[in-house]
Order: structure tokens, then C-alpha cells, then sequence
């Protein structure tokens, strides 16, 4: 059973510190993402579990076999490359069955199940062509394909859908849960789109300077976030600081009782703010209509909030809100604003 | 915007840049180099000829072959993997192509001869050796930059999808930097055929097509009928083989068939020893024999100003024609890179002249500008023709490769064509300029075929080492390679640094 184990991989380029003591499990069938800025070590993290990239220190094994050592060819993986790394040279066909050749396949088998995986990604009609011909949606739906027919139990995407338009990405994704979960597949999928990995993953892992910040399943971390980056990262959020003494605190014009004592950071999503004509006194300065919601910036005191609802409100003049959606977190050590930072 | 920007907006001038390249390239190279056959008498076909052209040809397909089969193992340890002391490796490849072609010559008969080895007299087999020294470093180089080139996502995919090593060279890396080799191996085939000066010196009594151009042109009477005969089926062979090699320049593509996945496996742990065999050969059977001239330097003070002459001439003879190389080989470079009208024949053109041996180069353009003009000014052009050919193809093939949008991007932020010329393409073609630059100067300082037809009086460093080894001073003769050697070293490495500064 294709379980994978990271335990304790560090990755140094000199002095520089790509990865840190990161430890991650992934249990059978479970489709994981890891999420966070560029630069964060995401990666880095998945060409070493490929074996493309050497680890300074720690194991890798995948189905509990180490395979620290081993070469990527002899890990039994699937790659999806971020900028494809189709055979140009190759047509359709000889590129999905490449993998099945490589391993000695013959070659009336390899291009049977070439064909299935094809057929899977809607380009069996175009086998004979070469990839240059195709647009980037077919260009990454061959590679794909390519990386699933070698009949291995792992799939690792590296940003597959970065070069793709808005709308293509979206039903890609859709295609991309459909074909692991049908073949029972355990995948790694990197990206730094935070809606990417909320409608593909099974559990979010969330990284940023070569850490592992928190893991967890996509409404978990959305609503528990551990600091305010996985708070933000994950999507819009006001912060602001409250002191609590004597167990209340007021935030917003609301006094709010807790067993809580000092200096904290309050987190509100823009969703968790309701316009009207009750509560807190405001003011609309911006308002942008997206289609199925609305976003709008207020001012409350010269503090700028970023405020969400399903319908127009713009002439409302109050919020309110339910404590009960308020996150909290201590201070982080760096300060809250360098905290927030990528890097 | 000063006068020039100014003056490059209007569409004429840039065709009269076009036209002056073009007619420089039509007067002063290519009809020069190929007036000789308009001295043709009678033709004549012999059967000495016909061995000279199966000699020739033999040795340059042999040489190619060879040159492949452990340059391209190079090429690929350089491109691909780190080992202790590469670049000192990745520097040393050049350094056969500094050395004067009388001096190479003189080496590898000394080094396989009984001097040194001890087991080979001139003649086939020593031909061979010499033009392995000077002709492999193109194909390492070609090749090397083929694979560079080459994205390195592919061989990793390979390799995630299960490829060994040896699956993932054969179906993927080679398919594309196939056409690199090729033309590398192009370079070193018309560099074997064309070469005169050292082949001499090693020849025993094997006859090349150029040293029996030689053995004409210097019978007396001279036998111009022949020497014109012979250069011109030597010229149409050689040109039809470069057709055919250049049609196999296609983009790549491969049908796979069935893999021997275990077999290809075990052989892919060989690769150490390729890697190993590779060098081995470039410090053996290149390197050494191309310096072992060196253990017999000797050096008496009576030769110093005659050999301070000689530096002078040759580094001003090779200035100077590097200098319109590059004056005029940048825009001929340019138009034959923007694929109008006339480029694929300036580039066929270009190519013939890269195929011309160099003796019946300096013997046609001796001829052409008898009595119209000094000896110098002739060896100067001379010079031009053999150098002008591999700087215009080296740097037109760079240029054609780059992305066509950039000039329209600076165009479109305002910038003239000329500043756009100067401050996007220049800078970007700026190392393959510089690597043409470099393989030009050396190849003017270290000729000695052409240079001897041109004229035996102005005494270049090649020449002065032949007649210092005519005269039986080997030991001075070596010691005036060794300076050469050593200045063109300096400068070749300060046009290295150069290359590495911002421009």
C-alpha cells in the first residue's frame, strides 16, 4: 500500500536553509497538497520524496520501503512537471506509453493501456500527434496521462496547472481528483493557489521558509488556522489587536467575554462581518461586485476591514458580527506584520 | 536619439547595411577564394588525384567518426555532471586550436615518432592523429552547447517515468542535440579536408588533396590545370556531402520500440567508464601530443627579434582580420539569421568557403589581387576568407536562434532599430560573438597553408617555425610556438574574462 513518510528531510544549498526538519505522513489513497508562497520549500520537499532532488539529511520511503537512496526511476512514481516536460520529439501516443516501454513492457501492451490513459484525458483522437500541435490544457492533460500509465500508485504534480487560463484550470482540477480517486491513486500536489488546493486536497499542508506549518483537511485549517500566515494564506482576513483584562475585551464596539488574559490578535473573516442596520457604526468606502458575492472595504475608526456578503449593502452604516467566529492567536515572535510575509 | 538611431529608423538604411555586407562578403571573400577556377585551361583528371580525393576523404570521415565517438562522452561530462577540476577540463578542450598548425604538426610527428612513442612514421595513421588534435574540440564544443540547451525537466521526466540512465541518453538527450553533433561533426569533417600546413609535416608520402594542391602549384612548371581540376571536384564533393549531412539537420523525431529495460539497465552503470575513456583520450591522444613540442624548446638570444618580427605580423595580421571578420560578419551574420531573400544562398556561399582548402584559398587569392595589391594587404585578406566563414556561421546560427519578439518589445518600448541592435541583440549573442571572435584569432595566428601560398616573405610565427624546422632548428622552432602559444593564451583568456563581465 502506497503510504509515504518524510521523516526529519533537511535540504541546505550552502548556507541556505530550503527545507527544515519537515516530517510528513500520507496515508494510502489520500490526495495531499502542499501549499504556501513560492520559495517556501514545497518544491523541494516533493522532488525529494521523487528522488530528483537529494536530501541533506533524512529518509524518504514510500509503501514502507526506505528509498532514500534510490534513483526516481527505481521509486515506482508518476511526475507531472510544472512546465510539462513533454518529449517533443515524440508523438502522443509514444509519450503516454513511455513510461510502460522504460520499464520493458512490449510493445502491443504499452500502447493498449497508452491508449486507455488517452482515452481518459480526451486525446485518444489525437495519438498520432505531436505534442507541439496540442494547445497547454492538452499539452498537460498528455502529461498527465503520461504519468499515470506507467500503472504506479503515486502521482506527484508539481504546479500542473500554473500555465493554464482561469477556466481550464478550474475544470482540470475537477478531472484531476476524478482520475486519483478512480485509481485509487496516493498524490502530492504542489501549488501556491490556496482555492487550487481547497477544491483538490484531501488534507492541505501548509509551508512557508521550509516548515511545515500545519496540516490538516481544507475546512480544518480554514477554520482552525494555527497564525495568522495560515490565516491569511488560506484566504482574506482582518486582523486586529485586543487586550483582555479581567476576562472581556472589546473588539469592534462589542465587549466580548473569555477565559482568555493579555495580548492577542483577533482574526475575522470578511465572510464572519454582516452589514446593517444594527451594531457597530461604519463606513462603506469601496464596494466590488464578483459575481456570486460582494466585497466591500469599511472603515471603522480609521481601521480598514475587508467585509463579504451575497447581496448589495453599500448604503448600510453598521456590522455585527458572532464572537464565536472570532479566531484568536498570541502574538507571533517576528511581529504580526513580518509574520504575514512570505518569506 | 542621436544621429544614428535617427538615421536607423529609415528602412533604406538598414538595406544598405544588408548590401554592404553582402557585397564585401561577394567582392573581398567569395570571389577571391573562388577565382581560381576561372583559370582553368584543360581539366585533368588523374589517377593520383583520385587517390589524393579517397585519402582525403577516408581520413576526414575517419577522424569525424572518431571525434564523435569520444566527444560526444565529453561533451556530455561537461554539460551534465560536476567532477573535481572541470573547468580547468572545460578550459584545456581549446587549446589544441591555439597552437600554430606548423607547430601541431611538428608535435604529433615527434610525439608518434621515434622521439617520442616511437612506433609510427609519417603517413596515414599519423594524418589521422594530427587532425583528431585540432578538429576535436569543435565537436566537444557544438555538442556540449547542443546539450546545455536542452531542458533538463525531460531527462528527469524520463527518469520518473523508470528510464535508466542509457534509456533516457538514447531516446532523449540524443534525438535532440542530435543536429548540435552534426554540425560539430561538420565543422571537423571540412577542418580535416581543408587543412594543409601540419598535415604536411606528418604526411610521409600520403598525398592529400591539398598537399598534392601543393605538389601542382609548386612543380615546375606550376601545373595550374591540375591544381584547378582537382580543387574543383574536391569543392563539388565536399559540398554535396554537406547538403546531404545538412538535410539530416530536421527537427528530431523517434518511434519507440521495445525497450530491454534489465539489459539497458546493467549496461547504464558503464557510464563511468565512458566518462573516463573520454578524458582519457582528450589528455592522451589530444592534448599531449598537441604540446609535446614543448619538450624540445631551446632558445638562443639571436632569434629574438627575429621572432619579436614575427609575433608582431602575426597577431597584426590576425587583428586586422578579425577586426573585418567582425566589422562585416556581424551584419552578414544578421541578414543570413533573418531568412530573407538571398540567405539561403549568402549561407550556402558561407559554407563552401568553410570547405575550401586553405592552400587553394591563399593560391586563388594570390592570384586574384597579383599586382593589385602589396603582399601584406593580400595575406590580410587572405586571412578574412579562411576566418570570415566560420565567424559568420557560428554567430548567424546563435542569431537565428533568438527569440524574434524581443526586437519588437524594444521596438514597441521606443528603442531604434540600431538601439535595439545594440542594447538587446548584442548583448545576448555577446558570448557566441566573443567564442566566434576567439576561434577567428586563432585560426588566422596559428594558419600556415594559406599563408606559405600567399607568400613565403612576410614571415609569420607559423612560417618562421617552418623554416626554422626547415632549417633543422627544432628546438628554436618549438620555443617560437611556445610564445605564441602563450600570448594568444593570455588574450584568448582575457576575452574569457571579458565574456563574463556585463557588457
Amino acid at each position: 500500500m502506497p503510504s509515504i513518510h518524510a521523516s526529519n528531510v533537511s535540504k541546505y544549498y550552502g548556507s541556505v536553509k530550503a527545507l527544515h526538519n519537515v516530517d510528513l505522513k500520507i496515508s494510502d489513497g489520500e490526495y495531499v497538497v502542499l501549499l504556501g508562497p513560492s520559495g517556501c520549500g514545497k518544491t523541494t520537499l516533493l522532488k525529494i520524496i521523487a528522488g530528483i532532488v537529494v536530501p541533506s539529511s533524512g529518509t524518504i520511503s514510500i509503501a514502507g520501503k526506505d528509498v532514500t537512496t534510490f534513483y526516481p526511476e527505481d521509486r515506482g512514481i508518476g511526475f507531472v512537471f510544472q512546465n510539462y516536460a513533454l518529449f517533443m520529439h515524440m508523438n502522443a501516443l509514444d509519450n503516454a506509453a513511455y513510461g510502460l516501454l522504460a520499464r520493458g513492457e512490449n510493445v502491443q501492451k504499452a500502447h493498449r493501456i497508452a491508449t486507455e490513459m488517452l482515452q481518459m484525458v480526451h486525446l485518444s483522437e489525437r495519438a498520432d500527434a505531436m505534442p507541439k500541435e496540442f494547445s497547454g490544457g492538452m499539452q498537460q492533460r498528455l502529461a498527465i496521462a503520461r504519468a499515470m500509465a506507467t500503472g504506479s500508485k503515486v502521482i506527484f504534480l508539481d504546479e500542473p496547472t500554473n500555465a493554464l487560463d482561469a477556466h481550464i484550470r478550474s475544470e482540470l482540477r475537477v478531472e484531476l481528483r476524478r482520475m486519483a480517486k478512480s485509481l485509487k491513486l496516493t498524490a502530492i500536489h504542489v501549488t501556491h493557489d490556496q482555492e487550487e488546493a481547497m477544491a483538490l486536497a484531501d488534507k492541505i499542508v501548509i509551508m512557508r521558509k521550509g516548515k511545515i506549518l500545519q496540516i490538516g483537511s481544507p475546512k480544518e485549517v480554514y477554520d482552525h488556522p494555527i497564525n495568522p500566515f495560515v490565516a491569511s494564506f488560506l484566504g482574506e482576513a482582518n486582523f486586529m489587536r485586543v487586550k483582555f483584562e479581567d476576562g472581556k475585551t472589546n473588539l469592534l464596539g462589542h465587549v466580548i467575554k473569555s477565559d482568555l488574559n493579555g495580548n492577542y490578535i483577533a482574526c475575522l473573516r470578511p465572510e464572519a462581518l454582516h452589514l446593517g442596520t444594527k451594531g457597530t457604526r461604519i463606513k462603506v468606502i469601496n464596494c466590488r461586485p464578483f459575481g456570486p458575492f460582494f466585497k466591500y472595504d469599511v472603515d471603522f475608526n480609521g481601521l480598514q476591514l475587508s467585509v463579504r456578503s451575497t447581496h448589495d449593502e453599500s448604503s448600510q452604516e453598521h456590522i455585527t458580527f458572532e464572537p464565536s467566529d472570532v479566531i484568536y492567536f498570541k502574538e507571533p515572535e517576528e511581529g504580526l506584520e513580518k509574520s504575514l510575509l512570505s518569506n | 536619439m542621436n544621429f544614428i538611431d535617427r538615421a536607423s529608423q529609415q528602412r533604406r538604411w538598414s538595406q544598405v547595411i544588408d548590401l554592404i555586407a553582402i557585397l564585401f562578403f561577394l567582392i573581398i571573400i567569395i570571389s577571391p577564394v573562388f577565382f581560381i577556377f576561372t583559370g582553368l585551361g584543360n581539366f585533368v583528371f588523374s589517377i593520383q588525384m583520385q587517390d589524393a580525393l579517397v585519402v582525403s576523404f577516408s581520413i576526414a570521415i575517419l577522424v569525424t567518426i572518431i571525434d564523435l565517438l569520444f566527444g560526444i562522452p565529453l561533451a556530455w561530462l561537461l554539460a551534465r555532471k560536476q567532477f573535481p577540476l572541470k573547468r580547468v577540463v572545460d578550459t584545456l578542450v581549446d587549446l589544441p586550436l591555439v597552437i600554430p598548425t606548423s607547430a601541431l604538426g611538428l608535435s604529433i610527428a615527434l610525439f608518434w615518432g621515434t622521439s617520442g612513442i616511437g612506433f609510427l612514421a609519417p603517413g596515414f595513421l599519423m594524418i589521422v592523429l594530427l587532425h583528431i588534435t585540432f578538429t576535436f574540440p569543435y565537436v566537444v564544443r557544438t555538442t556540449q552547447a547542443a546539450i546545455l540547451g536542452i531542458d533538463g525537466d525531460l531527462g528527469r521526466a524520463a527518469s520518473t517515468l523508470g528510464a535508466s540512465p542509457l534509456l533516457s541518453f538514447r531516446t532523449i538527450w540524443l534525438p535532440l542535440f542530435r543536429a548540435g553533433a552534426i554540425s560539430g561533426a561538420l565543422l571537423a569533417f571540412t577542418r580535416s579536408l581543408g587543412e594543409t600546413g601540419a598535415t604536411l609535416i606528418v604526411a610521409g608520402a600520403v598525398q592529400t588533396v591539398p598537399i598534392l594542391t601543393v605538389y601542382y602549384k609548386n612543380s615546375i612548371p606550376t601545373n595550374m590545370d591540375a591544381a584547378i581540376s582537382l580543387s574543383a571536384i574536391f569543392l563539388i564533393i565536399s559540398v554535396f556531402i554537406f547538403m546531404v549531412a545538412h538535410s539530416q539537420l530536421v527537427p528530431a523525431s523517434l518511434r519507440m520500440r521495445k525497450v530491454n529495460a534489465q539489459a539497458e539497465k546493467r549496461l547504464s552503470q558503464l557510464g563511468v567508464f565512458s566518462d573516463a575513456a573520454s578524458v582519457l583520450f582528450l589528455f592522451l591522444l589530444v592534448l599531449l601530443p598537441s604540446f609535446y613540442f614543448l619538450r624540445f624548446m631551446g632558445f638562443d638570444f639571436g632569434i629574438t627579434s627575429l621572432l619579436t618580427d614575427s609575433i608582431l605580423i602575426s597577431f597584426l595580421v590576425a587583428g586586422a582580420a578579425t577586426l573585418l571578420s567582425l566589422v562585416f560578419g556581424i551584419p552578414l551574420a544578421l541578414y543570413i539569421a533573418s531568412k530573407q531573400k538571398l540567405s539561403n544562398i549568402m549561407k550556402l556561399l558561407n559554407d563552401m568557403g568553410m570547405i575550401m582548402p586553405t592552400v587553394t584559398i591563399g593560391l586563388s587569392l594570390s592570384l586574384f589581387w597579383a599586382g593589385r595589391a602589396p603582399d601584406a594587404i593580400i595575406l590580410v585578406l587572405a586571412h578574412t576568407a579562411i576566418i570570415f566563414p566560420y565567424f559568420v556561421g557560428s554567430v548567424s546560427e546563435v542569431l537565428s536562434e533568438l527569440d524574434e519578439n524581443l526586437v519588437q518589445v524594444a521596438r514597441s518600448l521606443g528603442a531604434s532599430p540600431f538601439y535595439a541592435f545594440h542594447t538587446v541583440i548584442l548583448p545576448l549573442a555577446k558570448p557566441s560573438i566573443i567564442a566566434g571572435i576567439v576561434v577567428a584569432f586563432m585560426r588566422s595566428v596559428s594558419e600556415t597553408g594559406g599563408t606559405l601560398a600567399v607568400s613565403s616573405k612576410i614571415q609569420t610565427v607559423p612560417l618562421l617555425i617552418v623554416n626554422l624546422s626547415k632549417a633543422g632548428d627544432s628546438a628554436q622552432a618549438a620555443f617560437s610556438a611556445a610564445v605564441l602559444v602563450a600570448l594568444a593564451l593570455v588574450f584568448v583568456l582575457a576575452l574569457r574574462w571579458n565574456q563574463q563581465k556585463k557588457w
